[in-house]
């Protein structure tokens, strides 16, 4: 449980609606791996609405919902996972890439305040 | 000798924008990288999640992609050049990694003019250069008529 919190962090809704109109919003349709333990990842991943696996090896071991940032740490600071990540079908997900996130950081205003804590943290 | 980054579309009107470097710069004690990222896309359909192009397209796709912009720096009569084809799902900050890598002196790209309201909104590439460069910039701008 706690591998996992270090990879994820959850959002009050208002961070959520802003973070989620700054990158791409996929809905998917089969289960797929975000990314494997060990890897960087390619993108950080918002949680709208759906469920995340986090898996050691083949063993889950803590499934998220909606309201969460996946890997946004890993993204910018190029560290590697600690545990892979599959996504379920039917869960919306917005890609934030580092340069979107670097634009956000960019701005003066409170959504850049709380990405960096994030990111910081 | 000072390394000039030309970051390449390879839309016909916006390569042919980029030529006018030639007319700002004097290019002889310059060494020129012309670098191209084409954006790794990912996407899905009901039975599984593909990217593309994928990595074993990546050398035939390197290839051509080189063979163009060869042909974009003889054609621009430049003679120091380097061409530089990767993949990235993030072309923009792979652009200021690149520039960062080489230690660029002075980054160059091209942007389509638009007027009226289309005019309020910028190339996304060049106002993230604007924003993140270590190098300063050289915007070309489409003549006007």
């Amino acid at each position: 449980m706690f591998k996992v919190k270090q990879m994820v962090t959850s959002l009050e809704s208002e961070i959520l609606e802003c973070l989620k109109s700054k990158g791409e919003i996929v809905t998917y349709t089969v289960a797929a791996d975000l990314f494997y333990e060990g890897q960087i990842p390619v993108v950080a991943y918002l949680v709208l609405d759906g469920h995340i696996h986090f898996l050691k090896g083949r063993t889950i071991k803590e499934t998220i919902t909606g309201g969460n940032l996946v890997g946004a740490k890993e993204l910018m600071s190029n560290t590697h996972a600690i545990m892979s990540a599959q996504i379920m079908p039917k869960t919306q997900v917005c890609f934030l890439s580092k340069s979107d996130i670097h634009e956000i950081l960019e701005e003066e205003n409170e959504l850049a305040e709380q990405l960096d804590q994030i990111i910081n943290f | 000798m000072k390394k000039i980054v030309l970051f390449l579309s390879l839309d016909e009107e916006l390569m042919n924008q980029s030529k006018n470097i030639t007319k700002h710069l004097n290019l002889d004690e310059a060494e020129i990288h012309l670098f191209h990222c084409h954006k790794v896309q990912v996407y899905m359909n009901e039975l599984s999640v593909y990217s593309y192009p994928t990595s074993d397209q990546y050398p035939e796709m390197e290839k051509a992609t080189n063979s163009v912009l060869e042909q974009f720096a003889k054609e621009a009569g430049f003679k120091n050049y380097k061409c530089h084809t990767v993949f990235d799902s993030d072309p923009k900050d792979r652009a200021v990694k690149y520039l960062e890598d080489i230690k660029g002196g002075l980054a160059v790209v091209a942007t389509k003019g638009a007027s009226g309201f289309e005019g309020l909104f910028e190339s996304s590439f060049a106002s993230y250069l604007k924003k993140f460069s270590p190098a300063d910039i050289l915007i070309l701008r489409p003549t006007r008529d």
